[in-house]
């Protein structure tokens, strides 16, 4: 038996060079920049997106010139390369001529076995190429997503180090240090590309494979696309990717079609309305956490946002993934369920507005109707008093045990509303409603906040898992409360 | 260049040049077995694996799976040509089960086909019929059905039972040590190419090129002449492809016989952790009796491993566990007693440490208490009971050069450790939710195989006319960078610059029988004999430079007063009027004068009476220790080390930048053995953190923020190659000093009155429910 597959023929620009490969839909960019281009740098160490092994550097058009990310490339689709431009480890330097950073990992003995290597290259190729005054801490930032198992990270923390001293003192051509010379000719070609991806029929043996990727450019493009897929179940929507492609990497969960809601370029933007901040569904993370109004009136969701994964995920991951994926354990939905945020989906025929409160409907189950995108967050910016607290078995770049987020209305030392979200202890992240009546109009004291703790525990009943035992749970729900009301002392 | 004075050799031992891969591996330009370019023709391998720890395999239906179009092969028990056994040691371990399972996740059948993806949905077709059964998981279930390896071992010394009785105070207690995920970067991996007459060329990601050639031989029934093994470099091994890589070569081998085309079987992460054995968790008892100022007089300890599923290296693990009883300390009364137990776990295997820390920890936890009951600081109770120069172990091996005293006040001094004690108190007092604490831990580890016999290795080294040089050991490069030294080693013997010597990679067929790249042994055993064909070659060499040197200068110099330095050869009393090396060597080509050696080196003296439990198994000690100051959030149960102070021995070290990479970077694995690093498994025997999601290994943002490591270097007279010492495993222990420092820290709740219950690993679950209970 043999199954159609269409094929997209992408275009992209590799290192120094244009590159055109025809990819299968559900190809990784780490498989296509092994098998199709022989760049064995680049390597497989999880397939999650957790070791930063596979880390490339992406580069793309943002206000006129090309900024490059870092992505973990076992979870970016191949497609997705497509008008853009790949930086990998061979792309840096040679044995002959190292690139500054190789050289400073040379120099600083920061590799043993090797195989994490060029993953934290390219990782600190994309923090210095964005920013050559990077602090000791946003060097940890960069590489906290990277793991290396030989080093114990001392040697590499040196080189990171030397590097920013080194860049400092040469401060006058910091681009030319750090950026490949084939970067500035690479930009002016982004610039003008207009390639679209090419598809090519083919057929082949049928088996559960991903039969088409579909990248629309408009909202409109893709209802048509969900709405011509017959069964909703035969598609996934992608948005970061960083849910989807786990999925079918190592559950083997991999959809008949992937609809990448990416391009959608009216969904990327972040809008300061009175009183409300909306964010689009596909802004990365990152561009929220580097939003000068998000970083002003949300330090809540900044919070949370910031504890999130690495950064090379936080690079990919939107706010209304992690709010569709539905997880009892995504920090950002436990997050806007403090600050009462609201989502809007849209169908073809209108939009809706739904309180993140009564957008999950169960484990992994939400409000979103057949062939529905979360479009939108809405997050209110009234002046509140904030905590966020989350606790996991590694205090970075982990997966929650229990997180909660306390956003409260104060005047003086009396509570006049609270609300707290507690993750991790439900099926879906859960408001901690009588602690919540408790604390209403209440002044804030020793008693209360004792009360209040015990409450919010007897509140949920967490179950136990890998992440944590019930019991755990609930004394860590008993402290983070503890500790969110502690801050009104 | 200056010519009156002889040049330093670049690169020779003692100095640290860069690592001999580095600029391959920052440039990517370094390949792992996956990397290489692919063979014509390869298939690709992948496992059905046991879903259950103990089953009954009633039937395997592999008909569907054979007719999917591309699949090559479907094997099971039934296609192995030889024996269906992949023991090396201790014959007991299938390569695939044929009547029962005896793990989740034994590998029961295995297809070959064209890519990866057909592959698997063939082994999705492959039907097992299995009558689950009960497994035994727990040590403590496997001690009372008296599930053990082998009859338990024991070590004694003096009367333990009568200074128990005459001891001032008597303590006893139970110690638990969780087991600890490998984590290399690089998952486990062969490659297997049909050659000529029979022949089998195996790429294998493993620590053991000998017994992997053996073990395939037996599987395929045929000879070891029939099976070479190349190893260029692993991504990370820490003896997790010591013994528990050989599986994955024999299936790749019997897939590429049965096919007759080259087979790539690579583990993705979720089954290499979900898998293959680990640390092995051990629960020991003891009882220690001690003075009223702290000295410990008798200690018996029972030391039970759970070993998993077949004996792997579970008995000389345990073994040197045993041998480490002791730890620093000397004890004129002990009794060790060691069991290994069979359970349904993956079989538990080598990893970086080999037993030691899981002895060691007890015995520290002893110190600890020792501490608590005498009222005594705990570094001066180690002080009191460290090791005197020559005093005698248990098993009868004095520890010469003992230093642990001067070490501890290194380590005091470093870490200004009474001002610090006096910073700690002032600090919890003054904090509600974060507390600090202070753990320190001192280590004696003693280098050698305890089997004897595997302290021997060899080289091989060819100069080339040109003046450059192949040179091949039995060492595994796994990041160890053993390559490095042992380059390091000829360069300084030939006294030629580094970048003349191109390191092979590790092939049976140009060193043979070659032990396990283990053991901290590696740069002592492949260094002394790469030494030893250097050695021979400059003999051989040395003559014709004399005569070279009279005719060309006219000097007259004895052969073994010549200086071989800097790429030259000279009379020291004439450093201006050098020969070069690639003169030399062309010369003594035309002249026909061998330029190969096969250099062998046997570790003297080294002998271990098991029955007895006494002996001398160790060729010498390394010494060392380490502070921990951790922070302890009480909200979340995170810890966070503040500053981490080592003071560690290594002699006259080969490369000292690769030996500070190998203390951080073994101190950061304790650590995280100590810490958040937690093995789980459900009630069927399941590992359940198999992925890096839930399985969390320490990332840079563990660092301490003060980390100083203080290098002793110093010549003694108990080391190896160039006054060297190994290296690799001892500072694993010191992370054990967090997990002391975080227990410290949550008794400052009880005012240090209570002592608190704290699991090993320490994880932010276990610190959260011991904060709990010290609270009430």
């Amino acid at each position: 038996m043999t199954e159609t597959m269409r094929k997209p023929r992408i275009s992209f620009f590799l290192n120094g060079r244009a590159a055109v490969a025809a990819v299968s839909p559900g190809d990784t960019a780490l498989t296509v920049l092994r098998r199709q281009f022989g760049l064995t740098g680049t390597k497989e160490g999880c397939n999650e997106g957790d070791c930063g092994a596979c880390t490339v550097a992406l580069g793309e058009l943002r206000g006129g010139t090309v900024e490059y990310r870092a992505f973990t490339s076992c979870l970016l689709p191949a497609t997705r390369l497509h008008g853009r431009h790949v930086i990998t480890v061979e792309g840096l330097g040679a044995p002959e001529r190292p690139h500054p950073i190789q050289q400073a990992f040379l120099d600083h003995h920061a590799t043993q076995c090797g195989f994490c290597t060029p993953g934290f290259v390219m990782s600190l190729f994309c923090l210095f190429a964005r920013n050559p005054a990077a602090t000791r801490a946003e060097i940890a930032e960069a590489l906290e997503g990277n793991l290396c198992r030989c080093t114990g990270y001392l040697s590499i923390d040196g080189a990171g180090a030397a590097l920013a001293e080194k860049i400092k003192i040469n401060a006058g051509d910091i681009r030319g240090q750090i950026l490949p010379a084939y970067c500035g000719e690479v930009a002016e070609q982004l610039h003008r590309f207009d390639r679209p991806i090419e598809t090519v029929e083919v057929s082949e043996p049928s088996g559960e494979r991903c039969l088409a990727y579909h990248l629309p450019a408009t909202l409109e493009q893709a209802f048509d696309i969900m709405w011509g897929i017959a069964e909703t179940a035969d598609y996934r929507v992608v948005a970061g990717g960083t849910d989807v492609m786990v999925d079918a990497n190592v559950k083997g969960a991999v959809p008949k079609h992937l609809v990448d809601v990416s391009r959608i370029a009216g969904l990327r933007s972040i809008r300061d309305d009175a009183g409300t901040i909306v964010i689009g569904a596909n802004v990365p993370m990152t561009d929220i956490l580097l939003h000068p109004a998000v970083r002003a009136k949300l330090p809540l969701l900044c919070a949370a946002l910031s504890q999130m994964a690495s950064l090379q995920v936080r690079n990919a991951a939107t706010l209304a993934g992690n709010l569709a994926t539905a997880s009892p354990i995504g920090d950002a939905g436990t997050a806007l369920l403090a600050l009462d945020a609201v989502a809007v989906l849209t169908t073809k025929l209108g939009e809706r507005k739904v309180p993140v409160e009564s957008f999950y409907k169960g484990y992994r189950q939400t409000e979103l109707c057949a062939h529905e995108l979360v479009t939108a967050v809405e997050v209110p910016t009234a002046d509140v008093a904030w905590d966020f607290q989350k606790s996991a078995k590694r205090s970075a770049v982990d997966i929650t045990a229990v997180s909660s987020g306390f956003a409260a209305q104060v005047e003086g030392r009396r509570i006049v509303s609270a609300r707290i979200a507690l993750g991790g202890v439900a099926p879906t992240p859960v408001l901690a409603r009588r602690t919540m009546e408790l604390l209403t109009d209440k002044e804030i004291d020793a008693a209360l906040i004792e009360q209040a703790a015990r409450m919010a525990a007897s509140e949920v009943e967490p179950i136990s898992d890998v992440r944590g035992s019930r019991e755990y749970r609930s004394a860590l729900v008993r402290n983070h409360v503890a500790k969110h009301l502690s801050k009104l002392l | 260049m200056d010519q009156g004075r002889i040049q330093p050799t670049d690169g020779a031992a003692g100095t640290s040049p860069q690592h001999l891969s580095g600029a391959l591996h920052v440039c990517g330009q370094s390949r792992f077995v996956v990397d290489e370019p692919r063979p014509a023709g390869m298939l690709f391998a992948k496992l059905l694996a046991s879903p259950y720890a103990k089953a009954r395999i009633i039937s395997i239906d592999i008909e569907k799976a054979t007719k999917l179009p591309g699949v090559a092969a479907v094997l099971t028990h039934r296609d192995v040509p030889g024996q269906n056994q992949i023991g090396h040691a201790v014959k007991d371990e299938p390569l695939f089960p044929a009547e029962e399972t005896a793990f989740a996740g034994q590998p029961v059948a295995l297809v070959a086909a064209e890519s990866e993806a057909i592959a698997a949905a063939a082994v999705r077709l492959i039907g097992v019929k299995y009558q689950e059964l009960e497994p035994v998981l727990s040590i403590q279930k496997a001690l009372e059905k008296d599930l053990l390896y082998a009859p338990e071992r024991r070590i004694e010394r003096g009367d333990v039972d009568q200074a128990l009785a005459k001891a001032d105070h008597v303590i006893e207690g139970t110690v638990i040590s969780g087991g600890q995920e490998h984590f290399y970067l690089e998952t486990q991996a062969c490659r297997a190419v049909p050659g000529e007459d029979d022949e089998i060329v195996l790429y294998a990601a493993t620590q053991s090129t000998a017994e992997v050639q053996e073990v395939v031989a037996q599987v395929l029934g045929c000879s070891a002449k029939d099976i070479t093994v190349d190893v260029k470099r692993l991504g990370g091994a820490f003896g997790g492809k010591e013994r528990a890589a050989t599986i994955w070569a024999c299936l790749a081998a019997l897939a590429c016989r049965k096919t007759g085309r080259p087979v790539e079987l690579r583990l993705d992460r979720i089954e290499d952790m979900a898998w293959t054995g680990k640390r092995h968790p051990y629960e020991s008892r003891y009882q220690a009796g001690f003075t009223r100022d702290g000295k410990l007089t008798a200690y018996a300890v029972e030391l039970n491993a759970n070993g998993g599923a077949y004996t792997d290296l579970s008995m000389a693990i345990l073994e040197r566990s045993m041998l480490h009883a002791d730890n620093a300390y000397h004890i004129p009364n002990a009794r060790v007693v060691g069991r290994a137990c069979r359970t349904n776990l993956p079989p538990n295997t080598a990893f970086r440490g080999f037993g030691a820390p899981q002895g060691i920890l007890v015995i520290e936890r002893v110190m600890e208490r020792i501490a608590r009951i005498t009222g005594r600081d705990p570094v001066e109770v180690r002080k009191l009971n460290s090791y005197r120069d020559g005093e005698p172990t248990p098993y009868g091996q004095p520890v010469d050069e003992a230093c642990h005293p001067e070490l501890f006040d290194r380590l005091q001094r470093n870490a200004q450790y009474d001002r610090l004690r006096g910073e700690v108190a002032g600090f919890n007092a003054s904090h509600r939710t974060l507390k600090r604490g202070i753990g320190v831990v001192p280590v004696k580890f003693g280098i050698s195989f305890t089997t004897a016999f595997l302290n021997q290795a060899s080289a091989l080294l060819w100069v080339y006319t040109d003046g450059t040089v192949s040179l091949s050991h039995g060492g595994v490069e796994m990041g160890q960078e053993v390559n490095t030294k042992v380059a390091q080693v000829a360069a300084t013997e030939l006294g030629i610059s580094l970048d003349r010597i191109r390191v092979e990679s590790a092939n049976t067929k140009r060193v043979g029988n070659a032990s396990p790249t283990a053991a901290s042994t590696g740069s002592d055993l492949n260094g002394s004999a790469a030494r030893e064909a250097a050695g021979q070659i400059r003999l051989r060499l040395a003559p014709v430079a004399a005569r070279m040197l009279k005719e060309r200068h006219g000097i007259k110099v004895p052969e073994d007063r010549l200086v071989f330095a800097n790429d030259r050869v000279c009379d020291p009393r004439h450093p201006d009027k050098p020969i070069t090396f690639a003169q030399l060597v062309h010369e003594a080509y035309v002249n026909r004068v061998g330029l190969g050696a096969h250099g062998y080196y046997a570790t003297p003296g080294v002998h271990f009476d098991r029955a007895a439990g006494q002996g001398h198994p160790f060729h010498y000690f390394v010494f060392g220790c380490a502070l921990a100051l951790m922070e302890v959030d009480l909200v979340s149960g995170h810890a966070r080390p503040v500053a981490v102070h080592i003071v560690h021995e290594t002699a006259s070290s080969l490369n000292p930048e690769i030996d500070r990479g190998q203390i951080a970077g073994a101190f950061i694995q304790g650590y995280g053995w100590a810490t958040f690093e937690e093995v789980v498994h459900d009630a069927k025997g399941r590992y359940l953190a198999v992925t890096p999601s839930t399985y969390k290994i320490p990332t840079i943002r563990d660092l301490p923020e003060t980390f100083a490591i203080e290098m002793v270097e110093r010549p003694r007279k108990c080391s190896s190659v160039f006054g060297s010492k190994g290296i690799g495993e001892p500072p694993l222990i010191y992370g054990e000093a967090a997990w002391f420092g975080i227990k410290d820290a949550l008794e400052s709740l009880s005012d240090h009155k209570a002592e608190a219950d704290l699991a090993f690993p320490a994880t932010p679950e276990a610190v959260v429910l011991a904060a709990e209970k010290l609270k009430g």
